[in-house]
């Protein structure tokens, strides 16, 4: 006799990353923006598929992969093959997993259908070998129990196959136990089979009428296809809202696995020089994009302009990045959003991460607290402090008191009862530097003395999510905390704010039909504080500061405060595969007591899709109003002009998504703005600045997407985008000093083998216009050459290559995993112009260049 | 919300600067003289008062190997005097009073076209200026620059006729015009003649077919107790081994030289006080308040050949290196002291390297 061997490939935890919604579920208030907490349907009833008897006397194998449809019950709606082991395989594996039955699975508590990956493989076995051994009755028995761990996460693992050689077996149950009983005494071998991990035979004996407790942990076989975190699987809405999965961003080349600067590899972001911070969104400013974390906004989001971000990638569940026409929910910026979302830390056990690069080392540690609650502690600190003096010349003319040095840290509690979630989360950064010129360096004798930088900020963040009735949710949130700015430098400059930062955040969504969905909410922002500067007018885009020696001195010292409501709302409307997004917001403004209602469309339909429903072929489009403040400096009355308008833009973007194949995705996006009301100097030294500023910026952006699936994924992202402003009315258009004609990144990363992989990122950009310099005039009095600025941002440099590559190698130990990488930046030696510098009269110049090739490592260890 | 960017962006691009810096940095030095080079402009009075005519005095410097006789070689020096300027961020250009007041408007004699918030002013502007002797037809014609050339690198400057009407009439009319009566300066201080006023004097100056040199002087007119800067003055300069022993002045040979600074130098000086919006502070009986302040010395080095270590030294540490040229011969080294309010001291010294 033969007999049908099954293997539950895809047991209960590795589904939890597959789950995903069947159909949009009913969502929580914000779900555009928010990860639902997801709990994934167990198998409670397994039938054994009828091996086709052809096959079977062949002694074929097959093994076929379905995505089954279970609906709120738990029953299997539908069983589509995803990947075929043949087609009377199919039939017979789509038959009985049509008779399967699971415990619904939960979405924030609530049964909903969902659909998850199944594997069914069919293997002929002979039957001889399982009953080659008749068990005595009549000699003493005694059993064999255990559980089943996954090597290295210990993850329990179910569904597993455990066979006795030449006896019986058993399958290992939801939290990996298993037991066979009742076996003679005596040396026996123990065989753990499963498709996605590694073979494990073990001898054991059985002794008399004990059990016998074995722990085995397996090792997974190369990447597990359901191992992958896919995050940001949510009903799209946006025309151009891009997210990532958390794996890919831990491999992607030159970014140390840092989450926040994975963004800066994405269609429509310019490249920044080295050394500095923020984000340049389709040509946009920098102040004008935002950084969020669960949407509330954060006054920095990277330690020292760019080098870590201030919040620790494992603590993410997604990073959602919106380059233009976002949704109603996000305003007082004309550029683009990047929205960080915390996830819910883990509640199966206790886990524990410390790592170390050459920047900074860090811990995490998570698990649960009490029923329905889950906390997480981390924190990271920078050793620069340590080594930068030690590497420094003797003779270098600085001296450090305190040398570069961050840390972060995290706090986390999360609870759910019933449906109910709490969460309080309490989280901050410090950055500071200070350091001794000796004498004056460069052209500018006031470059000198003592200068110290502090940048801190902290929050208290809490939100309250709850379902008021099955068609309406709710979602409070608040973070409360302090900013402090500091600088001294020198003689002459000095700027202090301290502010403390109230942000809350209500919003209410009720589902009327399946067709309409509305969303309201209030985003207020407040602040008290203080603020002391001594500094000169900061210059504007496009403008060339000139040595500060020859600037004056504005001071100012004053409370300020600030209450600024914006309520919002929201609809969607769907007319069968149109999906249509209207808005409005409202945003005022207290101190320049102004206000900006910003309608807001976006639209998608779905013009292909295949029979499981899913679309292939996609156009969207959106076009939109948005406003911002001016930067506090351009409506202070000292230092700008108070009586100064909000700036505006208008957002217009159209483009389409097709599938290429199951993993091939191309994203394509046409966008145009127009930027009004800018503020922009004026030659009049009594009112510097005005709103006669105006822009336009248009291009479009690529993305060509293989997603991860086994060993593979990668992108090629491109940008083709020209970014213009016009100062004031009679001015002709010039380039922005960020305009870059073509921005390329390709990224690749592959897994070679269980513990090996290897990625590359090439990035192509064009050169940064810039200002060049027709000679200086010298400034006898404070001997300084003050340059003659030519037609501005008139001239390129050349344009940025580089080659970045990334080698990871995991170690995994029963109880723990150990994991390093090795980067190596700019592999080929590019000497890229990252600046002109000018001699001393601006009568010669010469390139400086970024980084020449530079290895860095870094490495891990949890558990 | 948005935040001010300006303290990141400052300690971020000095951060670059120290961890990138990669590149050819073999750019010309300031303190080698291998060119014809403006190296100071003084003045008799450093802040001279509204009524003081001014002698300023060019120190160029011009390579040896320049034939004065030459037509090539021969010096220009051109000024131009600015009542005022748009500042050092657009190069120290004057302003064009046809931009700033629709001085057209006022020449062409319709004083309905000015700006409302002027025709509000007028009436007490026409009274102030009658009160300075100087007539409305003055007015667009205030701001204008002068222009001046001279043969020889000295200057002398009339504060009471700079822009036609001198620098008293100068505050006077900017008070006047501005949106809230009070004459401010790029700081937006308030600027009064016991604080000072700025004239700028550009300087265009070289030799004719090979080089020119801009520079700006700025000279603060000010009537405040008559205790304006002086000059300060740099006695001697001291060159010895690093260990304070007798140099060899051989080639390459590394020395350690050091400005002798008169204790007198750094005046004391009387700082009106200013309020945080930069309004002048005053006492009760109007008078401005005023706080004591020392200037801030600086003493920037050159020479005809050689490397120094530090361009410029500033305050009381006025030691450094300096590193003998290659080539045996007669080189020259000068020193320039500031006093950081317009007061200037040269120092020369010829030494031979053996």
């Amino acid at each position: 006799m033969f007999r049908l061997c099954w293997v539950l490939a895809l047991s209960a935890l590795p589904a939890i990353a597959l789950a995903q919604p069947a159909k949009p579920p009913a969502a929580a208030p914000g779900s555009a923006e928010k990860q639902p907490e997801i709990t994934p349907p167990k198998l409670t009833k397994f039938v054994e598929a009828v091996y086709p008897p052809a096959e079977f006397e062949a002694g074929k194998g097959a093994t076929v992969v379905m995505q089954l449809t279970i609906d709120a019950e738990g029953a299997v709606e539908e069983a589509g093959i995803t990947q075929s082991g043949g087609a009377v395989f199919d039939t017979a594996a789509t038959e009985a997993a049509m008779q399967f039955e699971f415990t619904p699975a939960l979405i924030d508590g609530t049964p909903q259908p969902v659909q998850i990956g199944y594997r069914y493989v069919f293997e002929v076995k002979q039957e001889s070998t399982q009953k080659a051994v008749e068990i005595d009755k009549e000699k003493p028995t005694g059993d064999l129990g255990g559980i089943l761990l996954e090597k290295g996460t210990r993850k329990p693992l179910a569904g597993i196959l455990v066979r006795i050689q030449n006896g019986p077996e058993t399958i290992s149950d939801a939290e990996g136990k298993f037991r066979i009983a009742q076996l003679p005494v005596g040396n026996t071998v123990i065989t753990v089979d499963d498709d996605a991990f590694y073979t494990l035979e073990d001898e054991e004996d059985v002794v008399a009428g004990k059990l016998t407790e074995l722990t085995y942990y397996l090792e997974k076989r190369g990447t597990d296809p359901d191992s992958v975190t896919v995050v940001g699987r949510r009903v799209k809405k946006e025309v151009a809202r891009r997210t990532l999965t958390m794996q890919e961003i831990r491999k992607i080349p030159g970014t140390q696995g840092d989450a926040l600067k994975v963004v800066q590899n994405l269609p429509g972001v310019a490249r920044i020089p080295f050394g500095g911070g923020g984000l340049i969104v389709r040509g946009s400013n920098p102040g004008d994009s935002g950084s969020f974390i669960n949407r509330h906004f954060v006054p920095i989001i990277f330690h020292f302009g760019g080098l870590r971000s201030v919040f620790p990638s494992e603590l993410l569940e997604s990073i959602d990045f919106y380059p233009g026409n976002f949704g109603a929910e996000f305003g007082r910026l004309t550029g683009g959003v990047v929205d960080a979302r915390i996830r819910r830390p883990k509640d199966d056990r206790l886990h524990a991460r410390v790592e170390a690069d050459i920047f900074d080392a860090g811990f995490l540690l998570e698990g649960p607290l009490h029923e329905g609650a889950t906390f997480a502690l981390s924190g990271r600190r920078s050793y620069i402090d340590a080594i930068l003096p030690a590497v420094l010349p003797d003779d270098a003319n600085v001296d450090f008191a305190v040398a570069p040095r961050y840390y972060d840290y995290q706090a986390l509690y999360d609870l759910k009862v019933d449906n109910h979630r709490v969460r309080a989360y309490f989280f901050g950064s410090d950055d500071a530097l200070q350091f001794l010129l000796d004498q004056p360096v460069g052209n500018d004798p006031s470059i000198r003395g003592s200068f110290r930088n502090e940048t801190s900020f902290y929050r208290l963040y809490l939100a309250w999510n709850t379902a008021i009735s099955d068609d309406v949710d709710h979602e409070f949130s608040i973070a409360v905390g302090k900013n402090r700015l500091f600088f001294a430098g020198g003689p002459d400059l000095f700027f202090e704010i301290n502010s403390l930062i109230t942000t809350v955040r209500e919003e209410i969504e009720v589902r009327w039909t399946k067709q309409f969905k509305l969303r309201v909410g209030l985003d207020v922002e407040s602040a008290i504080g203080d603020i002391e500067i001594r500094a000169p007018s900061p210059p504007k885009e496009g403008q060339q500061p000139p040595p500060l020696s020859t600037r004056e001195i504005l001071r100012i010292d004053r409370p300020f405060n600030f209450l600024d409501p914006s309520p919002w709302i929201e609809g969607e409307l769907k007319f069968g595969d149109l999906l249509v997004v209207p808005a409005m917001r409202l945003d005022y403004n207290y101190t320049l007591n102004d206000f900006a209602f910003d309608p807001r469309l976006a639209m998608r339909y779905d013009v292909v899709k295949d029979a499981d429903n899913r679309a292939w072929t996609t156009i969207k489009g959106g076009v939109g109003l948005y406003s911002q403040r001016p930067s506090p400096d351009e409506s202070d009355s000292t230092f700008g002009n108070p009586d100064i308008e909000l700036e505006k833009s208008l957002h217009v973007s159209a483009g389409f998504e097709q599938r290429l194949s199951e993993l091939v995705d191309l994203d394509v996006v046409g966008f145009y703005k127009h930027l009004y009301n800018s503020v922009s100097p004026v030659d009049d030294p009594q009112i510097s600045l005005g709103n006669g500023g105006t822009g336009r910026i248009y291009g479009m952006e690529l993305l060509l997407r293989h997603n991860l699936k086994e060993r593979f994924f990668g992108w090629i992202s491109y940008t083709l985008m020209r970014s213009e402003r016009k100062d004031a009315g009679d001015d002709d258009f010039r380039l922005f000093s960020f305009d870059q004609t073509h921005i390329l990144t390709a990224i690749v990363n592959y897994k070679l083998a269980t513990s090996w992989e290897v990625g590359a990122r090439w990035r192509f950009v064009t050169g940064n216009p810039q200002t060049p310099r027709n000679g200086a005039v010298y400034a006898v009095d404070t001997d300084v050459y003050v340059p003659y600025p030519g037609a501005t941002n008139s001239r390129r440099l050349d344009n940025f290559h580089q080659l970045d590559v990334r080698v990871d190698r995991k170690w995994t130990y029963d109880t723990w995993i150990l994991t390093a990488y090795l980067e190596i930046q700019n592999l080929y030696n590019q000497s890229n112009p990252e600046n002109t510098i000018y001699n001393y009269d601006s009568t010669e110049t010469t390139a400086v260049t970024g980084l020449p090739i530079i290895p860095s490592f870094g490495i891990r260890g949890e558990f | 919300m948005r935040v001010l960017t300006l303290a990141p962006a400052a300690i971020a691009g000095f951060f670059g600067l120290l961890t990138a810096g990669c590149g050819d940095m073999d750019l010309s030095k300031r303190s080698e003289l291998t060119e014809y080079r403006v190296l100071a402009v003084t003045a008799d009075k450093p802040q001279p008062a509204p009524t003081d005519v001014v002698t300023l005095t060019v120190i160029d410097h011009v390579p040896a190997d320049v034939d004065p006789a030459a037509d090539s070689g021969e010096r220009f020096y051109a000024w131009e005097i600015c009542p005022f300027s748009l500042g050092s961020i657009v190069g120290y250009r004057c302003l064009d009073p046809f931009e700033a007041l629709g001085g057209a408007d006022m020449m062409m004699g319709a004083p309905q076209d000015l700006p409302p918030e002027i025709q509000a002013r007028l009436p007490a502007l026409i009274a102030r200026l009658a009160e300075l002797g100087v007539s409305i037809d003055q007015l667009p014609t205030a701001f204008a620059p002068r222009f001046v050339t001279t043969d020889g690198p000295e200057v002398s400057i009339d504060m009471a006729d700079v822009g036609g009407v001198g620098v008293e009439a100068l505050v006077a009319i900017c008070g006047a015009v501005s949106p809230d009566g009070i004459c401010r300066n790029e700081a937006r201080e308030e600027v009064t003649l016991a604080q000072g006023w700025n004239v700028y004097v550009k300087l265009y100056s070289g030799l004719k077919g090979l080089r020119r040199v801009d520079t700006v002087k700025v000279l603060t007119v000010r009537d405040f107790d008559g205790r304006n800067t002086t000059n300060p003055s740099l006695d001697s300069i001291t060159i010895t081994a690093p260990d304070g022993g007798q140099p060899v002045l051989a080639p390459e040979e590394v020395v350690r030289i050091t400005a002798d600074v008169s204790a007198s130098a750094a005046d004391d000086y009387p700082k009106i006080v200013l309020g945080t919006e930069g309004k002048v502070l005053r006492n009760a009986d109007g008078t401005p308040q005023v706080e004591t302040a020392q200037e801030d010395i600086l003493v920037s080095w050159y020479a005809t050949a050689g490397e120094f270590k530090f361009e410029r030294t500033a305050g009381d540490m006025q030691d450094n290196e300096f590193t003998l040229p290659e080539e045996a011969g007669p080189i020259r080294i000068i020193a320039i002291i500031r006093d950081g309010r317009g007061g200037f001291g040269v120092f020369e010294q010829d030494i031979i390297v053996q």
